[in-house]
């Protein structure tokens, strides 16, 4: 594989990875010399071309893992012959993922307000949706959102019924801050400040998506388990 | 309010973990939230939503983008996890809840609110772009002369 094709696997990389389309444009310009190549990148595609070559990708489905970020730049940058700092993608016990899905919605419980039983039942429900993730992770984001905010508000009213002493609220919304579309946001905005307004138009209706996709899931928990209205 | 610090560094440490941050970084994850809900903390009370998110935000991607250039990694790889504690998932929340309560008011507020500590965020970052942007290419024409 030449430097052209790699260079476009690394973009690919940068954005299924969560990158922003200036980083994954300016690593294909830089690794095939900036007077010779051409790259035009928005979060569903990439096309570049140098000489008479023109390549495309489509990207299929986008997640965030920052080690494979930090990776795909390293690469990018080695091949610039610049230096960089080499990522180690870390590898995880089976259970650590849960355990740090289940203390980061337990303490967002807590920071809004939320009391122990509401930390325990919110960290509780966060399990619940990290072991339905694998089997909703096809789904496109608007649905996935839909579903674990269903999910989430479903459990949450659903708990407050059974008796125990607990605040549905401070539940959700430590549960739902992990779905919310705050990096989305940030990156659709930097990349409207960078000029790729197509780029970031996208980006910003997926944020919104996202956020309907939240407040639909949410509502129809509330309206099917939440008090009488 | 330090209980709150508290509670959003633990936080954002264990949502890096999910996030895939490189172990060695995630120290500067804890700082870079430590310093946003410091500063967002601090200054709600005075200035609202808006300006407090956009002032953490700018100082937070200050850090960040130092820490990136020291490093030779992505900013973001630092900025992402550090900003969860000014996300509004709160106020998204409030704002169905009162909706559909018929509370209109307190659902406009709710709306407004959230709209704003988005835009309070997007702001921030922005801001921080252009001031980037603007002194990358002025130390190029600098090196140039040079």
């Amino acid at each position: 594989m030449d430097n052209f094709e790699k260079s476009l696997d690394i973009a690919a990389e940068i954005i299924e990875n969560g990158g922003e389309v200036f980083r994954a444009e300016e690593a294909v310009r830089r690794i095939n010399g900036r007077e010779n190549c051409s790259a035009f990148v928005i979060p569903s595609l990439i096309i570049a071309q140098t000489g008479n070559r023109i390549s495309v990708r489509r990207i299929l489905r986008r997640t965030i893992n920052l080690s494979r970020l930090a990776k795909a730049n390293y690469e990018a940058r080695r091949l610039c012959g610049e230096s960089s700092s080499r990522v180690a993608i870390p590898r995880y016990p089976a259970g650590y993922d849960y355990l740090a899905y289940f203390v980061s919605a337990g303490m967002l419980c807590l920071l809004f307000g939320g009391g122990r039983n509401d930390m325990l039942i919110a960290g509780g429900v966060s399990l619940i949706i990290t072991c339905t993730e694998k089997r909703i992770d096809a789904i496109a984001l608007f649905s996935r959102n839909l579903i674990k905010a269903f999910i989430i508000s479903s459990l949450a009213y659903l708990t407050a019924k059974t008796g125990i002493s607990c605040q549905p609220d401070k539940i959700i919304i430590g549960s739902i801050m992990r779905l919310v579309p705050g990096i989305i946001a940030v990156n659709a905005a930097r990349d409207i400040m960078n000029s790729d307004l197509v780029a970031g138009i996208i980006e910003l209706a997926e944020a919104v998506a996202s956020a309907l996709g939240i407040a639909l899931g949410v509502s129809g928990g509330l309206l099917i388990f939440g008090e009488k209205i | 309010m330090i209980r709150d610090i508290i509670l959003s560094v633990i936080s954002c440490v264990f949502l890096s973990v999910t996030l895939r941050v490189p172990l060695r970084f995630i120290s500067y994850t804890a700082i870079g939230s430590m310093l946003t809900a410091g500063i967002h903390r601090l200054m709600i009370d005075s200035y609202g939503e808006m300006i407090s998110c956009m002032t953490a935000v700018i100082v937070l991607s200050c850090f960040c983008e130092i820490t990136a250039r020291v490093h030779k990694i992505p900013a973001v790889v630092i900025i992402m996890p550090s900003t969860i504690p000014l996300l509004p998932g709160g106020y998204l929340y409030y704002t169905i809840f009162s909706y559909f309560t018929n509370n209109a008011g307190q659902a406009q507020n709710n709306l407004r609110l959230t709209i704003t500590a988005g835009t309070g965020i997007a702001l921030g970052s922005s801001i921080t772009a252009i001031i980037i942007r603007l002194t990358t290419s002025n130390k190029k024409i600098f090196d140039k002369r040079n």
